[in-house]
């Protein structure tokens, strides 16, 4: 157990090496001088070379990746060409949106996927299951950031219900959960989608099996051969799917912070790739990236302790 | 000692009864389920709007009309209204229907050429195996779309890119399916007995291994089309995709949506019609999924 946690840690820092190298690598090669960039297009050929030797983009590939390495591990990513922001700053500075998004969309993934799921498979074959089937492939379906603009149509302008976009007030303020629960709802969505259907058929399999009939037979209440016996079982496989919604919910608010004026990380990105500013774009996919991998390794682990059955490394 | 005439025609009797395959079986059992027939029509029907749009509507999707701009939908000579330039939105929807399904289709297929490759060597040979899965292992840490963005970040927006984004993206989920279903496959007896007469291993892999992985690989494909087909539009709506003024839906509905609150037509129409695609090209592998897993018994 502790070797193959050992194991998995190794791993990850193998893959955050490799991403680091691929991401740094992608910039290197995307054409477009930094230099003339900064300078301007009509700087003199001097100080462009002036400016290209401070930013050492005259030193071999390897030493300029391992500049950025060494600078990564204090915590300095760079200067944005763009501001001449400092990027960990400029990332702080808007991360604490993001994971209020991230943290909000999954909770609603969640409920809502569980809940649809459980229900679609008590009923199963009946128009609560087709409906909620079908719901499931919608939500795959439905463009989020064309969800997220009827949404805004619907419930800012029309119905005047919250506001427009944009966080502006704390979490946890009446205010604060107003503004979060349109981009939440809408974030969560194809998620929900995905947790419903893969908990339909876990839960479906597990009521089929011996045991759940033994508890039957014994007399155990239905609601308690439900939530106990079968629940907590059908749960293992859908804990990684959360793990993996995780993928999709981050990959949704790049997008979605778009829609909703949100000042996130998603948004900073998708800025930094229109302007060609490398050293915002590498921080940015670095730090998703990261903790996508990071996230992926407390999936595994949580799986460990859930379901004792499961052993590695032996 | 030798079996039985009677025997031997039982045995006649049940082969004849097995040539149709499990393709065949497939879409039969596909086409009797009514879900997927529709959504096969809708598939059609776009496939049908993208090849022949020039010749279904009447006017150019890019030709400006500034005395009829924001035209309601069922207006004179344009059903489905015109945009803030005038343009007929009908033209420009049917020639984004070409512009969807050439990326969809393009880039999955160039996902599961390099998705096939990659999963057959990892999954054969048991060298390149541990290599080509830490080369997967990368491309899977970025979550979602965020490869196709880093990819669009190096090349620069257009739709050329868009589609080499995409199927690079495409490529580790195929690759990872295949390799795992030629793990199974290439213990089985008869390949066993090519590498024993001395078949090469092109002929092995591409001949005896491959046709023995079609099932996964057209299920993957036809979800993964639907997922290109979300992407493209969503790479568009972020402007990192097809560039004004090309007709592309995402794109069109990122323009609307300034004048959503006088001509929310502008907003709806995309919007719809890219839902109503990717769901048909994701209920239809629904369908093929359930009808070729193994998992599912046909009879039941």
């Amino acid at each position: 157990m502790t070797k193959f946690i050992f194991q998995r840690i190794f791993q990850m820092i193998f893959i955050l090496l490799g991403v680091s190298f691929i991401v740094f690598f992608s910039m290197h090669i995307a054409p477009g001088d930094p230099a003339t960039f900064i300078a301007g297009e009509e700087a003199p050929p001097e100080t462009v070379e002036q400016i290209r030797e401070d930013m050492g983009l005259n030193d071999p590939f390897f030493v300029q990746y391992g500049d950025y390495m060494a600078g990564l591990i204090q915590g300095d990513l760079g200067y944005s060409y763009q501001t001449s922001q400092n990027v960990g700053e400029a990332i702080l500075l808007r991360l604490p949106n993001t994971v209020r998004l991230i943290t909000a969309g999954l909770t609603v993934a969640a409920v809502l996927g569980i809940a649809i799921g459980i229900i679609a498979a008590l009923r199963h074959r009946s128009w609560l299951d087709y409906t909620a089937t079908s719901f499931s492939l919608l939500g795959l379906s439905i463009p989020n950031f064309w969800l997220g603009t009827m949404a805004i149509l619907v419930f800012a302008v029309i119905l005047q219900w919250v506001p427009v976009g944009g966080f502006n007030s704390p979490w946890f303020t009446f205010e604060g959960i107003q503004e979060t629960i349109i981009p939440a709802l809408t974030l969560g969505l194809s998620s929900a989608a995905t947790i419903a259907r893969m908990t339909r058929s876990e839960m479906l399999e597990v009521l089929g099996s011996d045991y759940i009939k033994t508890a039957r037979s014994k007399g155990v209440r239905e609601i308690k051969v439900y939530m106990v016996h079968a629940l907590r079982n059908a749960m293992i496989p859908t804990i990684t799917v959360l793990g993996l919604s995780f993928g999709v919910l981050m990959g949704g608010t790049v997008i979605l912070e778009e829609v909703f004026a949100i000042n996130g990380i998603g948004r900073l990105l998708v800025d930094a790739i229109q302007q060609r500013d490398f050293p915002m774009v590498q921080g940015g996919v670095l730090l998703i990236a990261a903790t996508f991998v990071i996230i992926n390794l407390i999936v595994d682990l949580l799986y460990i302790i859930i379901d004792p059955r499961i052993s590695y490394g032996e | 000692m030798g079996k039985s005439h009677a025997e031997l025609e039982g045995t006649q009797i049940v082969e004849k009864k097995q040539p149709r395959s499990l393709l065949n079986e497939a879409i039969r059992q596909v086409l009797r389920n009514r879900l997927a027939l529709i959504s096969l029509v809708v598939i059609l029907i776009q496939i049908f709007m993208a090849i022949f749009a020039p010749w279904i509507v009447a006017h150019d999707p890019l030709a400006q009309n500034l005395s009829a701009t924001y035209l309601s939908p069922g207006s004179d000579g344009h059903w489905l209204g015109t945009d803030q330039y005038g343009r007929d939105v009908w033209s420009r929807m049917a020639h984004g229907a070409r512009i969807s399904l050439f990326v969809g289709i393009s880039a999955t297929a160039l996902g599961l050429i390099g998705g096939t490759i990659l999963g057959l060597t990892a999954g054969y040979f048991r060298r390149l195996d541990g290599i080509i899965m830490r080369i997967l292992d990368l491309m899977f840490a970025f979550p979602n779309i965020l490869l196709a963005l880093l990819i669009v970040a190096i090349l620069g927006p257009s739709i050329v890119n868009t589609i080499i984004a995409l199927s690079i993206w495409a490529i580790p989920s195929i690759a990872r399916i295949l390799r795992s279903r030629v793990l199974t496959v290439k213990k089985q007896e008869f390949i066993t007995a090519q590498r024993s007469i001395g078949a090469s291993y092109p002929r092995i892999l591409f001949k005896h291994i491959l046709p023995n992985c079609t099932a996964p690989l057209i299920v993957v494909g036809a979800m993964e089309i639907g997922t290109a087909i979300l992407a493209t539009a969503a790479l568009g709506y972020l402007g990192l995709g097809a560039q004004p003024p090309a007709p592309e839906w995402g794109a069109m509905v990122s323009e609307g949506q300034e004048y959503m609150f006088n001509a929310p037509h502008l907003v709806l129409i995309p919007g719809i019609v890219i839902m109503i695609s990717v769901f048909a090209f994701n209920l239809f592998g629904d369908a093929l999924r359930d009808a070729l897993d193994p998992k599912t018994d046909i009879n039941k």
